[in-house]
């Protein structure tokens, strides 16, 4: 009886998920009659299927088993697990596809891409797509130089960034001076403003400063540091006790000393988490480049993408500039994933 | 005694600067240009506020906006999109929900489902774009093996925002997953333990146990995800890619400011541009003011 309850749960999953699927493409316009047909006819026999199991289920188990204990058994415990990997594996399917389609589309062979549907596998793989990617010049920069003027904007930018904003953090959470609630509240509310109403005033500013068409604009606001980094840091700081400041001033140590002996040192993971978020943001910005930067000496890699879009080019070289323009970002995801997650967490409030 | 004073003093305004670095970077890129937008969405400045002579013309220009279909239109499709923002929550919410439940593996399928965060927009709308393509997407090429008919995913102009909310959708996912499996994680096992032994079915304890405990996650969620989506324009331009037999179904609001300020600035201008963006930004911080308010009445911060 347990088993059979077992079955039920792993059979109705599967029948929801055929239901869903069918319903889909009953609403779907369609090319023939018998497809449709066949489809509606899935759909009707699922759900009923689907009702049939759930109904009589429910009353089986209400009138023979009890109900606290129904999770206890062997059988229960693997069907639950049965169901819960197959919906992973599902989600996994569809979180990895848009990966999948772009790897396999840049292995394909350039001429006959275009002509033919989508294949799963092409038939042989076409590795020299990405030797053109590489090596290409039709954008007159190739991808490499492109590279190089993104982590040119968003590297060494954002490690000032970030080590402003802990330096105005240590002042806001440990040092003393007047008007803090003041200054903290300006600080708050520059992360009120939305970046639209700017958006063409600040071309027009940049433009007074003569800084359009060059790395300026992308770089010179991110050194004076972030609102969002300043108030992250902050909290993390205050949880660093004032005692020990305290013992380290009577040891002579200034207030630049506290900071980079004691203050630094002790918030690394913090230090670090909000380094590689700033990067990562800073180096798939769209925004900046597409308006600042059009010129082709200075495009970054997602002003290349941009100019891809209108798909004119070949589709296999538009699939390997987006696999080899997203790879660096999945090195470094890989290598530092545990830093990466919990500084998410922890930036949006919550302990990792 | 006034020399200790005046060393404190100074000692302070060292301290002030320090913490004020963010705010003058936030008063040279952030305040000025505010100013300048507000001056120039009042004038009829084209291209540039230098090198033409600046002309006070009052409300025009926004008079102007509200009888322009095409800004109604960029609106409604903007609005349109910010429907993405339930379904992108209640996708990431039942993903975390069966991650945090797996007993094995739970770290691969963080890592995994955290990756459309790190790529940029760009190149995930360039891959979706493949996906959606008419001739040789892969959608396209299911639907054609099971006899439906093709869909113009992104040429169509009635289904292109939807394409776009799904693409939104999936690439949102990563941290919503990340986010709400760190709060279902992070729930107190007593009260569930205290639900259980009371009795309570799944449901009551989802909705008088988990979501209680999750609403911060979900509240920090919904601000980010509204703004960022009143906001759009990444997504919609690279899908698109500024096809014009779309008719402005690809349209946004910063959509609409861009090609007004950038790339048709004889016939509108950056003051017309200012003017959008001013409008936008109004009703984003109406939103956002709205959403803290009522969210007094259901985000629940003492369960941590």
């Amino acid at each position: 009886m347990k088993k059979l309850f077992a079955f039920r749960y792993v059979s109705l999953h599967l029948f929801a998920t055929l239901f869903c699927l069918a319903m889909i493409f009953s609403a779907l316009p369609y090319q023939n009659e018998t497809a449709h047909s066949v489809y509606v006819s899935i759909a009707v026999a699922s759900g009923l299927l689907l009702a049939c199991l759930w109904g009589g289920g429910t009353i089986v188990r209400s009138k023979g088993l009890k109900k606290g204990r129904r999770a206890d058994d062997f059988s229960s415990v693997v069907a639950k697990k049965i169901v819960l990997y197959y919906w992973l594996m599902i989600v996994l399917f569809i979180v990895v596809l848009p990966f999948y389609v772009m790897l396999v589309v840049s292995l394909e062979d350039s001429k006959s891409a275009s002509i033919i549907s989508f294949r799963w596998w092409p038939g042989k793989l076409h590795f020299e797509n990405f030797i053109t990617v590489l090596t290409d010049k039709a954008l007159r920069i190739t991808v490499w130089e492109a590279l190089f003027n993104t982590l040119w904007v968003s590297t060494w930018p954002s490690l000032v960034c970030v080590f402003i904003s802990s330096l105005s953090a240590y002042s806001f959470s440990k040092l003393k001076f007047k008007g803090k609630n003041a200054l903290f509240a300006v600080l708050i509310m520059t992360m009120m403003v939305p970046g639209c109403v700017t958006l063409s005033a600040s071309y027009m500013w940049f433009d007074r400063l003569g800084w359009l068409h060059t790395f300026m604009p992308l770089i010179v606001p991110s050194l004076f540091g972030g609102a969002s980094v300043v108030f992250f840091l902050r909290e993390y700081y205050s949880g660093i006790p004032d005692d020990l400041l305290g013992s380290a001033k009577i040891d002579g140590l200034g207030k630049f000393g506290i900071f980079f002996v004691i203050i630094l040192p002790l918030s690394v993971p913090a230090f670090v988490a909000q380094l590689v978020l700033t990067f990562v943001s800073r180096f798939n910005d769209y925004m900046g480049p597409l308006i600042y930067c059009d010129r082709s000496y200075l495009y970054t890699l997602t002003k290349m993408l941009n100019i891809l879009r209108s798909g004119n080019e070949d589709i296999t070289y538009i699939a390997g500039t987006c696999v080899v323009s997203i790879l660096p970002l999945l090195i470094l995801y890989a290598c530092l994933q545990k830093v990466i997650l919990s500084g998410i967490s922890m930036s949006s409030g919550l302990k990792a | 005694m006034a020399n200790i004073r005046r060393k404190d003093f100074c000692d302070q305004s060292v301290n002030f600067l320090i913490a004020a670095i963010p705010v003058i970077g936030f008063v040279l890129f952030g305040l000025i240009p505010m100013g300048i937008s507000l001056l120039v969405s009042f004038t009829s400045v084209k291209q540039s506020f230098i090198t033409e002579k600046i002309v006070l013309i009052g409300f025009k220009n926004y008079g102007r906006l509200f009888q322009d279909r095409l800004f109604w239109k960029s609106f409604g499709n903007t609005l349109l999109y910010t429907l993405n923002v339930p379904f992108s929550l209640g996708f990431g919410l039942i993903v975390a929900y069966l991650v945090n439940s797996a007993s094995k593996g739970q770290k691969f399928f963080r890592f995994v489902f955290f990756i459309p965060y790190v790529c940029s927009t760009a190149a995930i709308a360039l891959s979706w774009k493949i996906m959606y393509n008419y001739e040789y997407g892969i959608f396209n090429a299911v639907l054609n093996d099971l006899d439906l008919k093709a869909v113009g995913w992104i040429t169509n102009p009635n289904v292109f925002m939807f394409s776009t909310m799904l693409m939104t959708i999936w690439a949102s996912s990563g941290i919503c997953i990340i986010l709400y499996q760190a709060a279902l994680a992070n729930i107190n096992p007593s009260y569930l333990e205290a639900a259980q032994i009371d009795g309570a079915g799944e449901i009551t304890v989802f909705f008088r146990i988990v979501f209680p405990a999750i609403s911060p996650t979900t509240f920090y969620l919904l601000t980010m995800k509204l703004i960022g989506s009143l906001q759009v324009m990444a997504e919609t331009q690279m899908l698109s890619g500024d096809s014009t037999s779309l008719n402005w179904a690809d349209s946004t609001v910063v959509n609409y400011l861009y090609r007004m300020g950038f790339i048709d600035p004889i016939y509108y201008g950056q003051s017309i541009a200012s003017a959008a963006g001013w409008i936008l930004s109004i009703i984003i911080i109406l939103i956002t003011w709205l959403n803290f308010r009522l969210g007094k009445k259901w985000v629940n911060y003492d369960m941590a």
